[in-house]
Order: C-alpha cells, then sequence, then structure tokens
C-alpha cells in the first residue's frame, strides 16, 4: 500500500469527484424535471399521450445505461452532422435515463394521494391543473422522497459509466492516475471513499429533508 | 493502519523474493504462459469474425512459445489493465503491441524490440492542417487510456486529449467529429483508414520501439523470450509474419 500516492493526487481525483457532482446534479435537476413530466403524461386521460410516455418509460428502462451513452455521444453527432461536447452528450444520457425511472417514482406518488384531496380541491373549486400543483404534487413530493434520493444515489454512482465517453470525472480520474503509476488498488480504493463520503452525504441531506417536510 | 502497513511489507517482500528464485521460466514451463492483450489494436491485435484474438502479435507469440517449447493461455482485457494485471501476477507476460517506455521500464521488463515505426496522425479526410505534433494544440485529440500516444499528446501545450478505452472507440469519436484528430502507431493507423473509408494519415512522428512486457522479477523468462524472438528472426519467419500483417 502506497498512502502517499493517494495523497499526492488526491486533488485531481477531488477535481474528478467535482465533475462528477456537476454531471450528477445536472442531470437529477433535469430527470425530475422531465420525469414529473412524463408521469403526468403517463396519467394522462388522452390515450395516446399515457401510451407515448408508456414507450418511452419501456425503452429507456429496457437498455443498458451504457450503450445508451455511446448512441447519444456517438450517434446524435451523426444525425445532427455537429459535434456534441461530451459533457453535454453525457448530461443528456442521464437525464433521459433517470427521467424514465422518476417518472415511474412520480406515478406511484401521485396513484398514492387518496381521491378525496382531489375531489375536495375540486369542489373548492381549483382547476384540475391547480389541483395537481397545489394539492397532489406537493403531498406525492413528499412521499417519494426516499426513493428520489435512491434514485440520485445510483445516478451518482452511475456517472462512473461516462468514463468510457473521455469525460474526467471521479473513476477516469482514477483510472488515469493508476494507468500512469500501474497502482491501481490504491486508487480505486480511494475512489471508493470518495464516492462513499459523497453518497453518505445525500443520505444525510435526506434525511433532514424528510424530517422538515414530516413537520408540516 | 500505516504502522501495520509497514511492519507488513517485510514479510511481503520476503514472499516475492521467495518466488522469484523459484524461477519464473520454471512456472511458465509447468503451468503454462498466460499471456494479456487488448484486442483493440490491428494488426498488432483484433478479433476476427468469429470473435477469436488474431494479429501479429499473437502469431509471433505462439511462434515464440513454440521455439521456447510452452503453451500459451491468453487472456484479454483493456488496455490500461495490462500493466497492473501483469504486476500482480495475473499474467506472465503483455503482448499488446506495447511502446517501449522510460516510464514503463520502471515497473516492467521490455524484451528485444521486435518491430520500431513511427506513430501517425490520423484525421478526416475533410480536416486540414493536422500534420505535426504541434498543430494538435487548440485541438480535441483522441487516444486510448493509459498509452503512450496519451502521454504523447498530453505533451502538447493546448491540445484537449480525451482518452477512451478502446482504440476503436477513439476513431469512432474522429470519424463521428467529436474529436479532431487521434494519435497511434502508423502501421495501426493503416488498418483503421481502411476500415473508416472517411479517415486520413495526415502525418508521421518520430519512432519507437515495440516489445513483449514481463515482471521485473522474470529476468530468466526475458532471456528465454529474447532468444527466442532471435531464432525467429534468423530462421525467416519473423519476415513472413511481418509480410502477413503489415503489408
Amino acid at each position: 500500500m502506497d498512502f502517499n500516492l493517494i495523497v499526492q493526487n488526491l486533488p485531481f481525483l477531488l477535481q474528478g469527484a467535482l465533475m462528477t457532482v456537476k454531471v450528477t446534479a445536472l442531470s437529477l435537476v433535469l430527470g425530475v424535471i422531465g420525469g414529473t413530466l412524463v408521469a403526468l403524461a403517463r396519467l394522462s386521460p388522452l390515450r395516446p399521450l399515457s401510451w407515448l410516455a408508456l414507450a418511452f418509460i419501456e425503452l429507456v428502462r429496457g437498455t443498458p445505461l451504457l450503450v445508451q451513452i455511446f448512441v447519444i455521444f456517438f450517434g446524435l453527432p451523426q444525425l445532427l452532422q455537429h459535434p456534441i461536447n461530451e459533457f453535454w452528450a453525457g448530461v443528456a444520457a442521464f437525464s433521459v435515463n433517470s427521467a424514465a425511472y422518476v417518472a415511474e417514482i412520480v406515478r406511484a406518488g401521485i396513484q398514492g394521494i387518496p381521491r378525496g384531496q382531489t375531489e375536495a380541491s375540486r369542489s373548492l373549486g381549483l382547476s384540475p391543473a391547480q389541483t395537481m400543483r397545489h394539492i397532489i404534487l406537493p403531498q406525492a413530493f413528499t412521499r417519494v422522497l426516499p426513493p428520489l434520493v435512491n434514485e440520485a444515489i445510483s445516478l451518482l454512482k452511475n456517472s462512473s459509466l461516462l468514463s468510457a465517453i473521455s469525460i474526467v470525472e471521479l473513476t477516469r480520474a482514477g483510472q488515469l492516475v493508476s494507468s500512469r503509476t500501474f497502482k491501481p488498488f490504491e486508487m480505486y480504493l480511494a475512489v471508493s471513499l470518495i464516492y462513499l463520503a459523497m453518497t453518505l452525504f445525500l443520505s444525510w441531506l435526506a434525511r433532514r429533508l424528510e424530517a422538515r417536510w414530516q413537520v408540516r | 493502519m500505516k504502522r501495520t502497513a509497514l511492519f507488513l511489507l517485510p514479510g511481503l517482500l520476503a514472499l516475492g523474493t521467495a518466488s522469484a528464485q523459484s524461477g519464473c521460466f520454471a512456472n511458465v514451463k509447468k503451468n503454462g504462459l498466460t499471456v494479456v492483450t487488448s484486442p483493440d489494436y490491428p494488426p498488432f491485435e483484433s478479433l476476427d469474425a468469429s470473435n477469436k484474438v488474431v494479429g501479429f502479435d499473437i502469431d509471433l507469440l505462439n511462434a515464440v512459445a513454440k521455439q521456447m517449447g510452452v503453451k500459451v493461455n491468453l487472456v484479454t482485457q483493456s488496455f490500461d489493465g495490462l500493466i497492473p494485471s501483469l504486476l500482480a501476477k495475473k499474467a506472465d507476460l503483455i503482448a499488446a503491441g506495447m511502446t517501449v517506455t522510460e516510464e514503463r521500464k520502471k515497473s516492467v521488463l521490455f524484451s528485444v524490440p521486435y518491430i520500431s515505426g513511427p506513430n501517425a496522425i490520423v484525421t478526416r479526410k475533410d480536416t486540414p492542417g493536422i500534420r505535426k505534433l504541434g498543430d494538435l494544440a487548440g485541438k480535441t485529440v483522441a487516444v486510448q487510456l493509459g498509452t503512450a500516444q496519451e502521454k504523447l499528446v498530453s505533451g502538447v501545450k493546448g491540445a484537449n486529449v480525451k482518452s477512451f478505452n478502446l482504440y476503436t472507440d477513439a476513431a469512432m469519436a474522429v470519424q463521428t467529429r467529436q474529436a479532431q484528430a487521434m494519435v497511434l502507431h502508423k502501421v495501426v493507423a493503416n488498418s483503421f483508414v481502411k476500415v473508416y473509408p472517411d479517415l486520413k494519415i495526415a502525418g508521421t512522428l518520430g519512432s519507437l520501439d515495440t516489445s513483449f512486457a514481463m515482471r521485473k522479477e522474470c529476468g530468466d523468462l526475458q532471456n528465454r523470450v529474447n532468444a527466442a524472438l532471435i531464432q525467429v528472426r534468423k530462421s525467416g519467419d519473423m519476415d513472413k509474419l511481418v509480410a502477413k500483417w503489415f503489408k
């Protein structure tokens, strides 16, 4: 074990970790917005819209994330006849992937709110859209916080797949150092500890949020 | 933790030397020569239509093993993991079109070089003005993770280096304009431009030696491999292999 090697390369690894956080946070925000819209489409009384949402969910859930990343990174530039920066290709792949999973989480949350809530809100004169926005969604999100945190954690860890399209996130940073020093064990150990620190922080944040929302 | 690690170290070192004394070649003779390679570097090594590893390195390796009277167990993995695998004793030898570098020499033993030649810059046919290393400044350059070419391009000020797991991915990145150029061994560049009609060799750089790599303590194995390589060269088989794969 060469602990010095870890210490020496820590700044570089942390730089990679910052990229991991950037991609994950951006994709999570876009994924939650997109996923909520897909969930609403899925629950829409408009049949074609609902089917379209279902098709999207099945397509994304049924194919591996790594393959989706390659399809977007190598496929989209050929379609658009224009190169895409690997960072945005990664964010695009992750947002789309996350949207599909978040859609199912949010759908479960919405369907978990008792019908009486909608009926009461409608009889108070709120429109269906207002009911969804002010009554149903806020309650649904409080309930689905734990599975959403799960999604955030798996997104964070899956961001290691972005190394394949040359994004220097945490995993690739570790690989770059170990391919130069030929000490993979030290590097992967350091990399796992940094991932663990990040996911523990996320879990802690989620517990605090849950505690706060419970009081209201 | 640190104290324990230091305390354990002499024990581990003793273990290392103990196995060295038993002899790498004797071990290879008994268990076969375990070779790691990364089959994304034609014509050195690649997968054929039936997903079998083929190439110059593989034919040469078999000729060398025959000379030594040992059998070969071939294992494939990504290039950046080859030296760590060797050092972790998962393999006895690397046959992967590996360039001899000073940095690698600190960790491994190289055989006598079996081929020498330049690196090449590959671009799309419609990309103008990239001919020498300095032209890569301000450009996005695709290479493979852990290669000598990655190091070479990283030394160019202002070059935006993108490391991929496989050279085939790097080539795809240039083909799809995700990168403007890639740098790799000239003979491999020749194979890639045959497969990707939009790519061309835009320039050649310096000269480099390609060798098999072995563990530091395996001087006995290195001697046998070198003797076998010289024998293969003398017999004319080397020329036949060069003609088969590089022409």
